[in-house]
């Protein structure tokens, strides 16, 4: 039989009495807690004792020596802590106790002031999440794109989680937020980063910068741009010409997508939305045109 | 009672009043508060380090300057903790006899009129 026990399992700081229950069934079933993480918890087995624990949330102890004393005092052993401020220890189990004694906090008050060192916390990181998702939406409005759609859901379900969460660690007996919701909603923000990352990457932006002569003899210009990834995509031209010029953008079967048009200096911005493959951006001059004359023309895709 | 004082909580009573006749350590407190309050009031650890640090702070208990070896440490009350039990304990007996005048009263009231039934 195995010594060890790596346990993977993200319990949310409302939740920490649910962490407590899971230790504790835990511990009655032989594996002792060894090192509790935020993410992954370490068990060894030892099925000769019983443990009760007790999670404390306390970022600032002012008397590090007092706090440990004052736990060691009725026989709570320190396990460790977590680099987010939570303390964990463990009593041996003595089934003749009452349950009380393995509370930690014995007041209402206390309770409370626990929840709200947690909440404090959590109000300020859940508003900003929500501003964060607010950034996200009116960059959507200069630009569209993926990864701000994706960022703008993640920083507003993180948010809406932090803060309903905030509230629910002050009230034990609402506590319970389905775990399968909750793990759904991690699921959702992971594969949305994920998402964000991979499109984050995709956008480094193409520039073609080239002198076109007209010649009625010759094809017209095109210039072929391959697109990886499908997202919203934006074609600046910047044309200088003395005549009128049409600039389309065509799939390769030859489905026109974006026609831009003008004489002179040609300005333009359009964002279309393309699926993955190649595509040509074409300069067409209208046939009045005098075969000779000149113009420069720069294409960014972003 | 003195100026913006609040009620104390049972726990913040509890240790005061342990500490009333002498210098104790928290697990003593915790011991003599269930005792005292017929095991009603139990002060768990992390309760017992919020309070003693709170009542520190605010100079109503302090650490005894012996550091004893087996890590139990000692508090004991000051003048100002001494004070802020004493108008506690008062605030209580007179909320307890103003109860009491109430209660007791309505009670005796009510017996009379359970008397005057009885004889009819």
């Amino acid at each position: 039989m195995r010594n060890k026990k790596y346990r993977f399992a993200m319990y949310p700081a409302w939740e920490y009495r649910r962490e407590i229950e899971d230790l504790n069934a835990l511990s009655d079933k032989g594996w002792q807690l060894e090192k509790c993480g935020t993410l992954h918890s370490v068990f060894y087995r030892d099925e000769s004792v019983r443990y009760r624990y007790a999670l404390d949330y306390n970022q600032n102890i002012d008397d590090p020596a007092r706090y440990r004393d004052t736990f060691a005092e009725q026989g709570w052993q320190f396990v460790n802590d977590t680099f987010n401020g939570w303390h964990v220890f463990r009593k041996r189990y003595d089934p003749s106790l009452p349950p009380e004694e393995y509370d930690i906090y014995t007041d209402e008050q206390s309770v409370q002031d626990m929840a709200s060192r947690w909440s404090r916390l959590a109000y300020v990181f859940g508003t900003i999440e929500l501003i964060c998702a607010a950034m996200n939406l009116f960059a959507l409005f200069g630009r569209l794109s993926i990864i701000n759609i994706a960022m703008a859901l993640v920083c507003l379900i993180l948010g809406v989680v932090i803060l309903v969460g905030a509230r629910r660690i002050r009230r034990p007996e609402t506590a319970g937020m389905p775990r399968k919701s909750l793990r759904w909603c991690f699921a959702v923000v992971f594969i949305l980063l994920a998402l964000g990352l991979v499109f984050g990457l995709n956008h480094l932006g193409a520039i073609s910068t080239s002198e076109y002569v007209y010649d009625p003899d010759l094809p017209p210009w095109t210039w072929e741009m391959s697109v990886p990834l499908p997202d919203f995509y934006t074609l600046e031209v910047e044309a200088d010409t003395d005549a009128n010029v049409e600039i389309t953008v065509t799939d390769k079967s030859g489905a026109v997508l974006e026609t831009m048009g003008g004489g002179g200096d040609l300005r333009a911005k359009e964002t279309m939305f393309l699926l993955p493959g190649k595509y040509d951006v074409t300069v067409q001059y209208a046939p009045d045109t005098e075969p000779g004359t000149t113009g420069m023309f720069r294409f960014e895709v972003d | 009672m003195s100026k913006g004082a609040e009620p104390l909580t049972e726990s913040y009573f509890y240790i005061l009043l342990c500490l009333f006749r002498g210098p104790n350590h928290g697990y003593g407190i915790m011991r003599q508060a269930l005792e005292l309050s017929e095991g009603h009031v139990r002060i768990g650890s992390g309760t017992m380090y919020g309070a003693t640090g709170n009542m520190i702070k605010k100079g109503w208990i302090e650490e005894c300057p012996v550091h004893v070896a087996d890590r139990r440490r000692l508090y004991r009350l000051t003048e100002t903790g001494r004070q802020v039990l004493l108008e506690e304990a008062a605030r209580l007996r007179h909320l307890a006899a103003a109860a009491d005048s109430v209660i007791e009263g309505e009670e005796r009231e009510a017996d009379r009129e359970e008397g005057e039934e009885n004889a009819e």
